[in-house]
């Protein structure tokens, strides 16, 4: 479990954010939240928050992804891909349910672990253009972008599918969360493999740059479907990240492929204030 | 009846016997070949693209087409191919002519380094001005290319340092070099990439002798980094699809083709490692009444190219599988990345199982 999280929990004996009381509104805000096992990171701090007190909190209802009768997500119904009936009934449910105003979804975000987690036994590595400053690893094969980024985003075929049909499926406003940023420990990685023991103990965990690019590269692809959709892109906050760009090791969930609850308490705060107000960045510059 | 030269030779010697009488899959033009391929040696390719399809076969009929840059398996097969990789034994993409040839090893080698390095097309992306067609939309930055370059010039050097045949097909004589250092483009610059200035770009139309020099020179430079290598010439069947000769195509056409014919059998003539294989003849021969030609009267039937290869297993080939349809690129499977995504997915689920326990 994480290291003495509720004494690191910074909203503690803090005045809570003004949300406004349910109901005191003309349209309360009512958050559902829809998502694969990055959305545990803000259940978690959700609870947390309600269990602490003090803290006013717009409804939240979550709807679990994995979830077998659920999952797949989406099947083809003879003329399109869709989400499968079950979810597309369980969504209109929270939503009836809970008047629910706005979608969030953490749909999927680990597959750029799939290419650089661990060290590929053909070690590679690529230029990113949007930040072509980032260093190459010594000795690595220099694969072209264009096709590390086909190579990604064919990996990533399912979430985008889903993250259509998610916009596809509901009126409300639907915002997609950023993916944690990779943890820039590599020791921090190899202390705590999980199941990726075998595979780092062969190979060795992929140098941080390289995971960095590869994590910003996945952003960017989101981004772009996101935008193609009419889904908004929520940005993972700044204070969760390192000056490099890295989660903060504040948020480190010892696990190399998720944050913890302190990391997901920091989002929570930009989606309370986002259902508010909207006066959060929600787009890249 | 008196005795001369013609009377008793074999019917490889007519006309008749030889192509006007047999049926047309069955005309075969090479008499005798100087040397045979066994399955275990290392067979490399480049040329035109008449080329692709030579290594394509060979790789059908069980033999060991050298290929020594290779897609990284993050790659599928298919991005594979968009990307240039297995066409040939390197990622040079198309070699039209026999200038390109030797400035391709030089360069590998490091001997010559061309003054221009990049060009730009028209979205700013990077085009290496020798492969302006192997990366679709283009290197992202000048370093990207460098490094790619680095690496295929590695595998160029070992595709000529380890092969044991080297196939080579000619494609043109038309071409545009550098006005400043010679150095030969395989596509106009403007076409894919750069911008065409005639004070820095200069149309050259290779004649013979210059062909046969150009193969004589790669020759020599094959043997000094590999003495034991074997070099097949074949001439590509396919028509020029266009010239700037100011001649029409089709008689551009003809000259570019038998230029290239001569200055293969001058350099057979000249050099002992190097074979010439008769592929243009059979493609082009009229015994099959422009059968193997497609509707565009340029493209090559597949027909056509069977009937090449057929040729070629029969006298250049022992040990093979004999020849069959070439299947597509065989998938590849990256069992690496494929091991970490289960890891992933396991993990994923573990994250939310834990949250519902």
């Amino acid at each position: 479990m994480m290291r003495g999280l509720l004494d690191r929990l910074p909203w503690r004996g803090q005045v809570a954010p003004d949300l406004g009381a349910v109901g005191a509104q003309p349209v309360a805000p009512s958050l559902l939240v829809l998502g694969h096992s990055h959305m545990i990171a803000l259940q978690g701090a959700r609870d947390l928050m309600r269990d602490a007190g003090g803290v006013a909190m717009p409804p939240m209802s979550f709807v679990q992804l994995l979830d077998a009768d659920i999952s797949p997500n989406v099947h083809f119904d003879g003329t399109a891909m869709v989400l499968v009936p079950a979810l597309q009934a369980r969504l209109e449910q929270e939503i009836a349910t809970h008047r629910a105003t706005c979608v969030f979804d953490c749909i999927s975000g680990n597959e750029y672990h799939f290419l650089g987690l661990v060290n590929h036994p053909r070690r590679f590595d690529f230029v990113l253009p949007s930040a072509p400053a980032l260093p190459l690893a010594e000795g690595a094969e220099i694969v072209p972008y264009a096709l590390v980024r086909a190579s990604l985003k064919a990996s990533m075929e399912y979430a985008l599918t889903v993250l259509a049909c998610l916009r596809q499926a509901t009126t409300l406003p639907v915002w997609h969360i950023q993916s944690p940023p990779p943890v820039s420990s590599n020791d921090e990685i190899a202390a705590h493999p999980t199941q990726f023991g075998d595979a780092i103990a062969a190979h060795g965990v992929a140098p941080p740059a390289f995971r960095l690019k590869l994590w910003r590269l996945q952003s960017e692809i989101v981004r772009e479907a996101c935008a193609a959709a009419g889904i908004h892109f929520l940005e993972v906050p700044a204070a969760a990240m390192d000056p490099l760009g890295f989660v903060h090791p504040d948020a480190w969930h010892r696990d190399p492929t998720h944050a913890n609850y302190w990391y997901g308490r920091l989002v929570l705060e930009q989606m309370f204030a986002l259902a508010r107000d909207g006066d959060v960045k929600v787009e890249a510059s | 009846m008196s005795a001369h030269p013609y009377r008793g030779l074999p019917d490889q010697a007519f006309w008749r016997r030889s192509v006007a009488e047999p049926s047309r899959g069955e005309v075969d033009p090479v008499v005798s070949a100087p040397f045979v391929l066994t399955p275990d040696m290392r067979i490399a390719t480049a040329g035109s693209c008449f080329a692709q399809h030579i290594a394509r076969h060979l790789r059908a009929s069980g033999f060991n087409f050298l290929v020594t840059e290779t897609a990284h398996p993050i790659a599928g097969a298919e991005l594979a191919e968009a990307y240039g990789y297995g066409l040939y034994t390197a990622r040079y993409g198309n070699l039209y002519t026999s200038r390109q040839l030797v400035q391709l090893f030089d360069r590998a080698y490091g001997h010559f380094v061309p003054e221009t390095e990049y060009w730009h097309d028209k979205d700013g992306q990077v085009i290496d001005p020798f492969r302006p067609q192997i990366q679709p939309g283009g290197f992202q930055t000048i370093e990207e290319l460098r490094a790619d370059r680095r690496h295929h010039f590695a595998c160029v050097r070992e595709a000529f340092e380890t092969l044991d045949v080297f196939v080579f097909t000619l494609g043109l004589t038309e071409c545009w070099t550098a006005r400043g250092d010679g150095a030969a483009y395989p596509l106009c610059p403007g076409v894919a990439g750069g911008t065409f200035d005639p004070a820095q770009h200069v149309f050259v139309n290779l004649r013979a002798g210059d062909v046969a020099a150009d193969l004589e020179a790669f020759a020599q430079r094959l043997r000094g980094v590999n003495p034991k290598a074997r070099i097949l010439v074949t001439v590509s069947p396919v028509p020029l699809i266009a010239t700037v000769t100011g001649q029409h195509v089709l008689v551009a056409t003809t000259y570019s083709k038998s230029v290239l014919r001569v200055a293969a059998a001058e350099a057979e003539a000249a050099v002992p490692e190097i074979t010439y294989f008769p592929s243009y003849e059979i493609i082009t021969g009229n015994f099959n009444r422009g059968a193997y030609f497609a509707e565009d009267c340029r493209s090559v039937t597949e027909e056509g190219v069977s009937h090449v290869m057929r040729v070629f297993m029969r006298h250049f080939t022992t040990g093979g599988a004999g020849d069959v349809a070439p299947p597509r690129a065989e998938p590849v499977v990256d069992a690496h990345t494929a091991s970490i995504k289960k890891i992933v997915a396991v993990v994923c689920d573990e994250e939310a199982l834990d949250r519902g326990a």
